[in-house]
């Protein structure tokens, strides 16, 4: 019942964007529940509970969480003023 | 030349025969053309094996192999899955690499080797306990770089 994956974040960066990995470790539980760092056991066997409490809600599967798009960690073009003549 | 030096090599070849119980398959998805880490990530796993015979690794083309890849829940490459063994029949307990599995990523493909041939978790048994009932299933994905 209970797959545990590493992902290494630089080789996938698509799933490290999806789940806003800004710093390592971090655990993403059924795709909605993340814990960052590495934590005591409990703490974790609580986010794996959480995780499924929201599991359980019947709630309608929404397509994506829209989130108002959140600063990305990664975009820092421009953010040099233009060079003197 | 090999990614595991000689002296890395001897300790773990003494771990493994201390620690191992039953057999191990790493069974690894990678390609024809092999991707960035795809290669490097082969040569761990078979230079792991070599390491214990009861540790057997299993390559497999992701594109060619889709049967397989698809049998083990694999979607992307490079990918380790971890089997175990009891009573002669194959274990899965859902652990997999993806990427490379270097710096202290390393260690812990090492760790899980042995807790998958000892088919111990380490895991408390308050833990163990709150999940023995799950009627869900549960997808942990721990996001790691290679340091």
């Amino acid at each position: 019942m209970v797959r545990a994956d590493m992902v290494e974040a630089i080789e996938f960066p698509h799933l490290a964007n999806k789940y806003q990995v800004f710093g390592v470790p971090r655990t993403v539980i059924n795709d909605k529940v993340h814990q960052e760092g590495a934590v005591p056991e409990p703490i974790l066997l609580a986010k794996l509970l959480e995780a499924l409490a929201t599991e359980a809600e019947p709630e309608p599967k929404k397509p994506k969480a829209k989130q108002p798009p959140k600063q990305k960690g990664r975009k820092r073009t421009k953010s040099r003023k233009p060079a003197a003549k | 030349m090999p990614l595991i030096s000689k002296k890395d090599a001897d300790a773990l070849r003494e771990e493994f025969a201390a620690q191992l119980v039953n057999p191990v398959k790493l069974v690894m998805f990678t390609q024809t053309i092999e991707c960035q880490f795809c290669a490097e990530t082969r040569q761990i796993v078979e230079e792991v094996a070599a390491l214990s015979d009861k540790i057997e690794p299993v390559i497999y083309d992701f594109v060619t192999d889709k049967p397989a890849a698809e049998s083990y829940g694999i979607d992307k490459i490079p990918a380790i899955a971890l089997l175990g063994a009891k009573d002669g029949k194959e274990q899965d307990y859902g652990i997999r690499f993806y990427g490379i599995p270097s710096g202290y990523e390393f260690a812990t493909v090492v760790e899980d080797i042995i807790a998958v041939s000892r088919g111990e978790s380490g895991v408390k048994p308050a833990t163990q306990k709150a999940l023995a009932g799950l009627t869900e299933p549960i997808h942990i994905q721990v996001f790691v770089t290679p340091t």
